[in-house]
């Protein structure tokens, strides 16, 4: 071999080739998928309170599903959601929806330093055999929907009602944006609307194209998760 | 437009214009001006242009009658694209714009002459004339003299933008002032509202008839901004379907609205009276002449006639006056018009009024504009004395009798809809409870709407028009009750009335009572024709949106695009055909082809369907799923899998990997694995078996290590697993790290070389990928594309579910026996299987071989011969570089035998080709298993 060891492996992803033409800052390693901001972050902050469109791809997320998965969820200390489509978010810093009464999908919100999301996953793992750890860490891009306009960039991608009254926060939604196949997790907690957008990952790309068109339209911007951290909502 | 501008109007008329921003267009090859504002219909109009069509069969000269956008005369074509209405379309600089439906030009139509034998051509005549010899004979005759514009195929379609859906508690359909003020008052009880109005200002016909101040419009649109109400304008409710769903257009958009309520406040249409030359330009609806002046500040004439049958028609002949156009006379039919100021002012500015007239005939000396209209005194039978016949010159008849509520959206949302027979007028027989009426749509007795009193003065001579969309007359209506299609629903088939872009908007209420009449039938027995969507002629494009193809990407597309890699779909990946220069694709493809058998290559096979099977009973699972065994499996063991369907057809084929005692790891086509996920979660839960199933394709970056130094290149990079032969042999799986991530490799060649299928985490594939290029630089390590693994995998005899199979083709066609375990009790497909093999079917996938050197003349979908018989067709065909021949896969029945001669039909040339055993390289799998 001529090149000696490897390196250190590296994440990436096809998205991040769009980041880098926007102008995107990532954060260090090991979070280097993270993108922090864009070229003008003094702006971000009002721009995830009025709309704008997060990359959250790095966010750990994984599910359960199974007979046994509601058990298994309370077993770790999370909150489970009290009927499906439904999601809570926990202090921790995940967010738990039930998809249905026994499949349910975690997002966990790296953020917040004291995360137990390494700890849980290691237990649910090996957890009982009517209980199936599903990874949508390599599966599912991630991405964030915030402000107080959301409603208005869904109107160009989704034909479902998600209006703030239609499916409040707490409401899951399983749904198409576009021609790609999501779950729209509405966050339960925190001053900041924000939505978790869940996809296939080999979609990212366009969806991302597709929002970010849909965003431009309705006058909204996108952010790096710089604006998402110092905002009070303590995400 | 000339400078002195002799047909504008001043302010305060032209409330939609802008004065200050004038455009240039042309119409016919001649230029033109107009003002931002106008529609193309006003522009002309200002220019004195009044003849913008020919009509559908007769191509007699049309002009503007609504000046809404609710008749086929505005029909054009603009920037090349064909039947845009002129009196909705939006003026544009640059737009060039001609008519349609023309031989010659729209002035001088070479195919005017079939006017003059109208009477050969009415109603029925296609059917009663034209089935001899059959009607694709004369249809495309028929076409070539009759229709609607011309699509020009390389014409550029204007721009949609992506549909928007909406939600509302109250939909408001109409922005007059009965639109305005439901949209109010549901705002200020604090509802979540939507206006949609079909005109760039709100106001409706308050816009027009000069009652409303302006002001008074733009405080009322002001407030509803500030009560939070979205205004869709211009844009028209195009249909109502279920669940409330209403459909409306803007002039480059789709909205879907789902609304809790629909409040339809969309007045009260004109109709128009019948008689002969009715269709002539310069003959419009009152109100259109009113929003000619009002909207754009076209004078509509010189000199008008007004025909009336009710006080508005008073009004219109005041408001003309007063903007200087001359009205020569009022002819009211009713004969008893009641008192009204409208009715003195006429009388007081020493207006003729000719209480009892009708028309007899509108003329057009020169030119095709009316110059004229005769009338006389109505006689008892409603009808005009032509003994006492008065012609009276003018260049304007506008049209102001009964109107019928706008309630085709009422219809199409299952309102029912009748003539009451107690007062003559509309009536709703059922109402759905989410759907409210306001204003004239509600049969305001202010605006005479609802009255059901057709104006219909027939004449001997016919172009007495009821249908202008479709040149249908008085006497094609009869005609068509007489030959006994006395139904108005069998009439309309029968004669299409009300089947032209304007659905029935102006033609309704006279065909059904010219229908009644001539059937005998009171009017009221009659209900309208069936209304249906759309409200008005939708382009395709904008129901369409924006093109907008998904796209699915590997992992490693970055790297594929700066390799030089060709990109193509397939089913929404984007996937490398080659590596090089388009028009190289061929020579790439041998190049990459050759690499792979003599050193290494490295393919992206992300796009792999990758699903995980787990659970206690998941060997039960795959045993039942699959055609082949599973339950004896070893753990780290692969086998081929093969799925069928309920009738035994082949859909999907693809390996089983034994990661675990309870844990499968299965791979699938590409295009088939949504389909292949869908099936087992189906069957899965009928079976309602301990299994979990997850489809994991998009999780894990896949790629494929493949040709002789492959082992070599793999082994500097994965230090945990011995890749020697013994101890890694085809067919197995292992789990291991591959440059620090950990993989699932697989020893399968579906390119039949040794080989490794790698599937690493998504995120870790283009570091895998790169190391893996890294480690095979001194192999000479080439990336290979799906061309070339096409043509490996052909020189290998594989088969590609869908390519080389069929929705028929079952194991044995395909040679596949061997891998249907049929001592089992169960799969999916085992009894049709079973079944199909009593038959005896003879079908079956050879092995072609066109000699030494290259056949290009073969390809997929050539035709296997037998003497002049087809016998089957080529499934895949190249020339293979190693093998120096061409080579192809092909469905035959009842093949010959090995070795024979076979016919193949390929481009008009028949080929001579030799059945070839399969594999055609290395049939003894020597390479793949070493």
């Amino acid at each position: 071999m001529t090149t000696g060891e490897p390196a250190r492996p590296r994440r990436s992803r096809a998205l991040r080739n769009e980041h880098l033409r926007l102008g995107a800052v990532f954060a260090p390693a090991p979070a280097d998928e993270a993108v922090l901001h864009y070229d003008r972050p003094e702006l971000e902050p009002g721009h995830i309170a009025d709309l704008a469109l997060v990359d959250l791809t790095f966010a750990p997320r994984w599910g359960i599903k199974g007979p046994d998965a509601p058990i298994a969820l309370r077993a770790t200390g999370l909150e489970c959601p009290p009927a499906s489509n439904r999601c809570v978010s926990s202090p921790g810093g995940a967010t738990v929806a039930a998809l249905s009464a026994t499949e349910y999908i975690a997002v966990w919100d790296r953020a917040v330093p004291d995360s137990r999301e390494p700890e849980l996953r290691r237990a649910l793992t090996g957890t009982a055999q009517e209980c199936y750890f599903v990874d949508h860490f390599e599966g599912m891009f991630c991405f964030a929907i915030t402000g107080a306009r959301r409603e208005q960039l869904y109107r160009g991608c989704c034909a479902v009602d998600l209006s703030d009254r239609a499916s409040p926060a707490g409401h899951v939604v399983q749904t198409r944006l576009h021609h790609t196949g999501v779950v729209i997790l509405r966050r339960a907690t925190g001053t900041l609307a924000l939505d978790l957008i869940l996809g296939d990952i080999s979609m990212a790309t366009y969806t991302w194209h597709n929002l970010s068109a849909c965003l431009a339209e309705a006058g909204g911007s996108i952010a790096g998760i710089g604006a998402l951290h110092g905002h009070p909502s303590g995400y | 437009m000339t400078n002195h501008d002799p047909l504008r109007l001043p302010p305060p008329y032209g409330v939609l214009i802008d004065r200050s921003r004038v455009l240039d267009f042309e119409f016919e090859g001649a230029a033109y001006q107009g003002y931002a504002g106008d529609v193309v219909a006003s522009a002309l109009a200002a220019n004195d242009i009044w003849t913008l069509s020919r009509s559908f069969k007769y191509h007699r000269p049309r002009g503007i009658l609504s000046m809404a956008g609710r008749e086929a005369n505005t029909l054009i074509e603009a920037d090349r694209i064909p039947n845009l209405l002129a009196d909705r379309l939006p003026l544009r600089h640059g737009l060039v714009a001609k008519g349609q439906n023309v031989s010659g030009s729209l002035k001088a139509d070479r195919r005017a002459w079939l006017g003059l034998v109208a009477p050969l051509l009415s109603v029925g005549f296609y059917y009663r004339t034209f089935y001899k010899p059959g009607w694709m004979t004369w249809e495309p005759l028929i076409r070539k003299h009759a229709g609607l514009g011309v699509v020009h195929t390389d014409a550029v379609p204007p721009p949609a933008r992506e549909p928007h859906a909406m939600t509302a508690d109250v939909l408001v359909v109409g922005g007059g002032l009965a639109g305005l003020d439901a949209a109010r008052e549901a705002a200020q009880a604090g509802k979540r509202v939507i206006l949609i109005d079909d005109q760039q200002r709100l106001g409706g016909e308050a816009l027009c008839n000069g009652d409303t101040p302006a002001d008074l419009l733009r405080a009322a649109e002001a407030e509803l901004n500030a009560l939070g109400v979205t205004i869709l304008a211009p844009a028209v409710a195009t249909g109502i379907f279920s669940d409330s769903l209403v459909t409306a257009l803007s002039e480059d958009r789709l909205y879907r609205i789902n609304a809790r309520s629909i409040v339809l406040a969309t007045g009260a249409a004109e109709q128009m009276a019948v008689f002969r030359n009715n269709d002539l330009p310069g003959v419009m609806l009152g109100t259109a002449a009113l929003r000619l002046a009002m909207l754009y500040a076209v004078r509509p004439g010189r000199k008008a006639v007004v025909l009336t049958s009710t006080d508005f028609g008073y009004r219109v002949a005041m408001i003309l006056q007063a903007m200087g156009v001359g009205v020569a006379a009022i002819v009211d039919l009713t004969g008893d018009t009641p008192p009204s100021p409208a009715v003195a002012q006429a009388r007081a500015a020493g207006i003729e009024i000719l209480e009892g007239y009708g028309p007899i005939e509108a003329r057009a000396r020169n030119g095709h504009r009316v110059s004229a209209l005769a009338v006389g005194p109505l006689n008892g039978s409603r009808s005009p004395d032509k003994r006492a016949a008065r012609e009276i010159d003018c260049d304007l008849v506008a049209v102001c009798v009964e109107r019928l509520p706008n309630l085709s959206l009422l219809a199409q949302a299952g309102g029912v809809i009748r003539i009451d027979p107690k007062t003559g007028s509309i009536a709703i027989k059922h109402r759905p409870k989410h759907i409210e009426l306001a204003g004239a749509a509600a049969g305001d007795p202010e605006s005479a709407s609802g009255i059901a009193i057709a104006r219909i003065f027939p004449h001997p001579k016919g172009k007495d028009f009821v249908d202008l969309d479709e040149d249908l007359q008085i006497g094609d209506l009869l005609d068509a009750v007489a030959e006994g299609y006395d139904h108005l629903e069998l009439t309309k088939r029968y004669s299409t009335v009300g089947m032209g872009p304007s659905q029935g908007k102006h033609s309704a209420l006279p065909s059904v009572a010219i229908v009644a009449e001539a059937a005998g039938m009171p009017p009221d027995g009659m209900a309208f024709t069936t209304v249906r969507p759309p409200y008005m002629p939708e382009a395709m494009g904008i129901l369409a949106g924006p093109p907008d193809e998904p796209f699915r990407l590997t992992p490693m597309h970055a790297r594929h695009i700066a390799a030089g890699a060709q990109m193509a779909g397939a089913t929404h990946w984007l996937r490398p055909t080659h590596y090089g220069p388009p028009e190289a694709r061929l020579a790439c493809t041998e190049a990459e082809a050759l690499h792979v058998r003599r050193h290494v290559g490295l393919i992206d096979v992300s796009t792999l369907g990758k699903i995980e099977i787990k659970g206690p009973q998941a060997a039960e699972f795959l045993e039942r799923i699959y055609t082949g065994r599973f339950a004896n499996l070893r753990v780290g063991q692969i086998r081929y899998a093969l799925m069928t369907d309920e009738a035994g057809v082949v859909i999907d084929d693809g390996v089983v990997a034994r990661l675990g005692p309870d844990a499968f790891f299965g791979t699938s086509t590409t295009s088939s694995v949504a389909s292949v996920f869908r099936k087992m979660k189906w069957w899965n839960a009928q079976w309602r078996m301990r299994v979990d199933l997850t489809n994991v394709s998009a999780s894990f970056a896949a790629m494929n290590l493949a040709g002789p130094d492959s082992r070599t290149v793999l082994a500097r990079l994965c230090r945990d697993l011995d890749l020697a032969g013994s101890a890694f042999p085809y067919m197995e799986a292992r789990c291991g790290a591959i440059a620090g991530v950990p993989a699932r490799i697989l020893r399968i060649g579906y390119v039949g070389e040794l080989g490794f299928e790698i599937h690493v985490p998504a995120s870790y594939g283009e570091h895998v990928w790169d190391a893996l290029i890294a480690a095979g630089q001194d192999q000479d390590i080439r990336l290979f594309g799906l061309d070339a693994q096409r043509l490996l995998r052909l020189e290998k005899g594989h088969f590609i579910v869908g390519r080389d199979s069929d929705g028929i083709s079952d194991p044995a066609e395909l040679g596949l026996n061997v891998l249907v375990a049929r001592s089992k009790p169960f799969f999916v497909g085992k009894r049709s299987i079973e079944m199909r093999a009593r038959t005896g079917a003879k079908r079956r996938l050879i092995g072609l071989s066109f000699g030494t050197g290259r056949c290009s003349t073969v390809a997929e979908g050539a035709l296997v011969m037998r003497g002049d018989s087809v016998a089957g067709r080529v499934t895949s065909a190249a020339y293979s570089p190693h093998l120096d021949r061409t080579i192809a896969l092909a469905l035959v029945d009842d093949p010959p035998p090995p070795e024979a001669g076979i016919d193949v039909l390929a481009s008009g040339q028949r080929l001579r080709a030799s059945r070839a055993a399969l594999p055609f390289y290395d049939p003894r799998q020597d390479r793949q298993s070493s």
